[in-house]
């Protein structure tokens, strides 16, 4: 309000207060607002658009044909959402609270929104194009939280290119997983934390953003500790008792919502006839077989680790070292926090999930870049300089002054010889990336944005819809299920997991009898170990016609 | 020897002696038997069909009622026939209608609730009509009271008349809307009671966000929590008027003792307390004190209706200063708030108010003692309203939220309903405002209110140094009154309508600052109903989480609480144990219902016109505290 001549005895109210033609006035000012904004932000903007580009390409470029269709997951998070959209349902099949449905949610939204699955190729295409969005926005948080962790801009700007350019990254980015919906989330809550506002309501939309990357992915919620004790870094005494509860309460509350949901449906304690979401968790957290130490040769998880290694060292082996020397600066803490917390629960054995690699990534990226730009600017341990002027007020009436935070002073100025030694080393350790980057990673980029993986297995569902009966039962993955399903096969097409793990589908079919054709790509034995009675129909059928990657539609002889 | 017509009117007779109420349901009864004696005779001895015999019954019925009611009850009414009769007819057809809505809902509840019905209650379709039937009783009894034998209804008119009648009119259309909304309840009962209790959560997640939002303002940024200055103190300068209206208060010795302990220069201020000549004791009281200090003044009050805006407008032709400031007479200034206000009101010339904070300060139990001769009954209920403390800590809580946030919001947006303490209001502003309202039982609130829509600017300032310390009300009755005080008196602002001419944004602030107290009180009976409903609604899924936001958002608000709870308890130097981290969180639903309780005791006493001034109680207890002002301390001992 601004009453600079004061007659309070008009009892009218004057009405040249408000501009006479006030909306476009707030337009004008918010217009002004907005470009003084940009105008602040010119390089970083700038920054930011150049990255999306170059990552938009490297990621979109044949971004449906690789990874070809190698894990059922993919098209499993698909139709769930393809339930969601067209059936009003959580999930294709029961749902077992295998995970929080936040995820596949999401990519529902996405879908009828945008209408995708009715004019992409395949449904998982649908859904890659999903990741294509949620890796490009995960980029802009990168270099956001990035640069709010201090580092500068050349190396925010590397860490960004390291965590996308990656080929483990590409990899395991275009796949349409839960685990990368899981870590723009959680990027974003990094994001939030280290906001210099330090105010409450970032405080709460940490909480928030944290509770949607549990929700996305259940497993991100190990990563608590680092989260919060970023948060609470950039956090100020003055206001720390209503933003810490602010945290907590968006949190819980948020991920509260998830056992309602089961307590709602009667199904969060086990009981005889239903599935619950505690003897989920119990089977996730207690029995699910372990894939084996990762220092054990023949196990899976050594295989797998193997896999990421000869994947890309770089980013996987290097950025995740990184987290060693990222605990000497105080303000990358949290995240080699993360890093190292990740890299003990692959040590410790247990289940090691596919995907398991994706939410290390941001972490290693962030580690490598922040503990390069520290030595280059031989900056150990102190706080980012705008922390460093805050004052603190201890709101207390006997000393209730305003003192300035000494917390936040440096230390003595490292000496020359240090600095040329740290500097000296930073630019070694920048050679070295560069020249590793360019020695491995351009081929394995070509072949990511030239190679079509995924074709046998879309021309193998088109061939089949173009020549067999719509009123089949056919046994199939989830990749090829939703695609079948949108496209007009009458009769439900049966999930090969399904047909051996589903009582309710295994009573309704009854035995490989009830199939009549299966279109399927590769098996291992020891799929078919796990899959009784999906052995039995390859065994009692016949090759109708074989499609590239291994797949190949086969038609069930019946006695 | 009596022939019948005797004995009739002597039954009259008697019948009229008693309470209205009765009399109605006596006639109400009878007009029942006469129905049930009616369709017998028709159904069984003339052969009539159900229906027509219903109709007919049904008319016989209303006409024999409302002789009885015309005649009877309301015997002393003077209306005619004509202005009676079809406004009776009108509402009795409206009352069938409730009951059949009220039945259908009943039973809908039975399907929506599965769980509950069969596990608690089954209810039975009898039930659902009784039910139904006292619904329409209550509605009848009402409708004959306020509308059919009112005061308005009492002129006689002609038939033709009445279809002008614009009471007959409201109650055709009353009847339409009745008469619809029943077709829609009882074809769709469910969908009508979950789209009911769907509102009913977005109302309280609506009002439990408002209330989260504007407690963190003052606390969403760090710098936003520091916005008091005390390095920076100019010169004394202006000249301060302080009023003390003061009443039945054996502690207005200690308030002007601390009021004289200011730092400010002498000749800069002047205290005026306000007696009544009803009270001499507070009057010789504040003379001694007068006798001794030039700066104070006595001004003896012979209105006849008491208040404090009164004693304020009393007191006002009386105030030289440049600032004149409100200091109730049972709280402590802080030593350097004159200073503090004097700088403020230098540097922010545009602004015409300025609002300090007030801080309650025994949030912990007081001894209890059993009051002689009581017996154990009467001594639980003194125990209950004097003895126990678990309110106390929401209560300190609340000013503390107020003055450090919601104020403070408040003055942000440019809708202040002032607080009724601590107030200084430039000298020139209050002439131009025309002083106080004393017609209102919140005068300050309504200053506020008046002063926004004339685009007067406030300043709300907070700082732990320069609050002024009270305590909470006696007794939990103590607190009911002051709160319904409170309550009625926004309704009073809201009615008188000054908030009207503020321009369109601000005018919903006011309206949500005005009417959220009601709302919270809504809120908090509620919510009991959605925990229930949370864990029994049969309907999809998606509704029944629906209905447990406004339960999470509760949870988090009281962790927000709790986190301004341990603040103010530290700012102040006060004792916080864990014991009083659980009281202030189990209190909570509790101190909600006390909080309804206010609200629908103000309204119904708004609804009956009573407005005078029901004044809290003081006893000064926060003088057993150390409240961590050590200049304060001394001061206070010997001023006890």
């Amino acid at each position: 309000m601004t009453v600079t001549e004061l007659h309070p005895g008009d009892t009218a109210f004057d009405p040249a207060f408000e501009p006479e033609f006030a909306p476009l006035a707030r337009l004008r000012d918010r217009g002004r607002a907005l470009s003084n904004w940009v105008a602040l932000r010119r390089t970083d903007l700038s920054i930011m658009f150049g990255l999306l580009v170059v990552c938009g390409l490297v990621h979109g470029i044949g971004f449906d044909g690789y990874p070809g269709r190698i894990n059922d997951d993919e098209g499993t998070y698909v139709a769930q959402a393809y339930a969601m959209e067209f059936r009003h349902s959580i999930a294709h099949y029961t749902y077992t609270y295998d995970h929080p449905f936040g995820g596949w949610l999401l990519m529902a939204a996405s879908f009828t929104v945008t209408g995708a699955l009715h004019w992409t190729s395949t449904a998982v295409t649908a859904g890659r194009l999903v990741m294509l969005v949620v890796h490009l926005v995960s980029c802009l948080l990168m270099y956001g939280l990035a640069r709010r962790l201090g580092i500068g801009r050349v190396a925010s700007t590397a860490a960004v290119l390291l965590f996308s350019l990656s080929p483990l990254a590409v990899f395991y980015q275009r796949m349409a997983f839960l685990d990368n919906i899981a870590v723009m989330w959680l990027l974003a809550a990094l994001y939030t934390a280290a906001s210099s506002r330090r105010s409450v309501a970032s405080a709460l939309t940490t909480g928030a953003f944290l509770a949607a990357a549990i929700w996305s992915k259940e497993t991100v919620a190990f990563l608590l500790p680092c989260v919060y004790w970023l948060l609470r870094q950039h956090s100020d005494d003055r206001n720390r008792r209503l933003a810490m509860p602010a945290f907590w309460s968006a949190l819980v509350g948020g991920v509260s919502v998830y056992i309602l949901y089961a307590i709602t449906k009667g199904e969060f304690l086990p009981g005889p006839g239903h599935v619950s979401l505690v003897s989920s968790a119990a089977w996730q957290l207690f029995e699910r077989p372990s894939s084996g130490s990762v220092f054990d040769n023949t196990s899976g998880a050594y295989g797998l680790f193997m896999q990421w290694v000869h994947s890309d060292y770089l980013l996987f082996v290097v950025g995740s070292l990184a987290a060693v020397p990222a605990f000497a600066v105080r303000r990358l803490r949290p995240i080699a926090l993360a890093g190292a917390l990740q890299i003990i629960m692959l040590m410790r054995g247990g289940y090691l999930p596919y995907a398991y690699v994706t939410a290390m990534l941001p972490f290693a990226a962030l580690a490598l870049a922040g503990v390069v730009d520290a030595a280059w600017r031989a900056d150990h341990s102190y706080l980012p300089r705008r922390l460093a002027r805050s004052t603190k007020r201890v709101p207390t009436a006997e000393a209730s002054v305003e003192v300035d935070h000494e917390v936040a002073q440096p230390g003595a100025r490292p000496s020359m010889t240090a600095r040329t030694v740290s500097r000296t080393a930073a630019l070694l350790v920048t050679v070295t990336i560069m020249v590793l980057a360019a020695v491995s990673w351009p081929s394995k980029l070509v072949h990511a944005m030239t190679t079509d993986d995924s074709a046998g297995s879309a021309q193998a569902t088109q061939w089949f819809l173009d020549h067999e009966p719509r009123n089949s039962v056919v046994l199939t993955d989830d990749n090829i299920w939703t695609d079948l399903v949108l496209r007009g096969q009458t009769a439900e097409p049966i999930w090969l997991f399904k047909l051996d793990l589903d009582p309710a589908v295994k009573a309704r079919v009854g035995g490989w009898q009830g199939i009549d054709y299966a279109i399927l790509g590769p098996l291992t034995p020891t799929d078919l170990r796990a899959l009784p009675t999906v052995a039995l129909v390859l065994d009692h059928s016949v090759v109708v016609k074989s499609f590239s990657n291994g797949y190949s539609i086969r038609k069930v002889v019946k006695p | 020897v009596s022939t019948p017509l005797q004995y009739l009117g002597g039954a009259v007779k008697v019948t009229r002696r008693l309470p209205r109420s009765m009399q109605f349901l006596i006639s109400g009864g009878l007009g029942y038997l006469l129905g049930a004696l009616l369709l017998f005779l028709f159904i069984d001895k003339a052969g009539l069909s159900t229906q027509a015999a219903y109709v007919i019954q049904a008319v016989v019925t209303f006409g024999f009622v409302w002789i009885l009611n015309r005649y009877v009850t309301w015997h002393d009414h003077t209306g005619s026939v004509a202005s009676t009769l079809p406004t009776f007819l009108t509402c009795r057809i409206a009352s069938v209608l409730l009951a059949w809505a009220v039945y259908s809902l009943t039973i809908g509840c039975q399907i929506l609730l599965p769980s509950l019905s069969a596990s608690v209650v089954t209810i039975h379709y009898q039930a659902a009509n009784a039910l139904g039937v006292a619904t329409a009783t209550v509605f009848n009894y009402l409708a004959c009271k306020h509308i059919v034998f009112s005061e308005q209804n009492r002129a006689a008119r002609a038939f033709t008349n009445a279809v002008t009648n614009p009471t007959m009119v409201a109650g055709v259309a009353g009847v339409i809307a009745v008469g619809s909304a029943t077709i829609v309840v009882a074809s769709y009962p469910m969908a009508v009671l979950l789209a009911f209790w769907m509102l009913n959560a977005l109302v309280m997640i609506l009002v439990a966000v408002f209330t989260a939002s504007r407690m963190l303002y003052g606390w969403q940024t760090p710098e936003r929590t520091t916005h008091v200055d005390l390095t920076d103190i100019a010169a004394p300068n202006l000249k301060i008027s302080l009023i003390v209206p003061a009443r039945h208060e054996p502690i207005l010795a200690r308030t002007l003792n601390h009021l004289l302990d200011s730092d400010y220069p002498k000749d800069l201020y002047e205290i005026l307390v306000v007696v009544g000549d009803d009270d001499p004791e507070t009057e010789l009281l504040a003379r001694g004190i007068e006798s001794q200090h030039g700066n104070v003044l006595v001004i003896v009050d012979d209105y006849p209706r008491r208040s404090k805006p009164r004693a304020l407008e009393a007191a006002r032709p009386y105030c030289s200063g440049d600032l004149i400031g409100i200091v109730d007479a049972e709280s402590i200034f802080a030593s350097k708030l004159l200073s503090y206000v004097n700088s403020l009101a230098l540097e922010r010339r545009e602004a015409g108010i300025f609002q300090g904070g007030v801080q309650l300060m025994n949030h912990r139990a007081q001894g209890w003692v059993r009051p002689e001769g009581a017996g154990r009954l009467r001594s639980l209920g003194n125990w209950f309203n004097a003895g126990t403390s678990w309110w106390r800590a929401r209560n300190c809580l609340e000013y503390y939220v107020w003055f450090v946030s919601r104020l403070r919001y408040q003055a942000e947006t440019g809708f202040v309903p002032l607080g009724g303490n601590t107030v200084f209001v430039r000298r020139q502003t209050l002439e131009d405002l025309g002083g106080w309202d004393v017609n209102c039982l919140t005068e300050d609130c309504e200053l506020g209110v008046r002063a926004s829509a004339r685009g007067v600017e406030t300043v709300v300032f907070h700082h732990p140094d320069l609050v002024t310390l009270e305590e909470t009300p006696d007794t939990l009755g103590a607190l009911v009154v002051q709160r319904t005080r409170w309550m009625s008196g926004f309704i009073q602002v809201y009615r008188k309508g000054e908030w009207r001419s503020l321009p369109r944004g601000k005018r919903l602030r006011a309206v949500e600052a005005l009417t959220m107290p009601f709302f919270q009180a809504y809120a908090g009976i509620a919510v009991v109903v959605s925990i229930v409903l949370a864990f029994t609604l049969n309907a999809p899924v998606g509704l029944v989480l629906f209905t447990w936001v406004p339960l999470l958002v509760t949870v988090a608000n009281i962790a927000l609480e709790h986190g301004a709870f341990k603040e103010f308890t530290r700012s102040f130097g006060l004792p916080c144990s864990r014991m009083d981290s659980l009281r202030l969180i189990v209190s909570t639903p509790f101190y909600q219902l006390v909080l309804s309780a206010a609200a629908v005791r103000s309204t119904i006493r708004m609804a009956r016109g009573q407005t005078a001034w029901e004044k809290t109680a003081h006893s000064g207890r926060h003088l057993d505290f150390n409240h961590g002002l050590g200049d304060a301390l001394p001061a206070l001992q010997a001023a006890s």
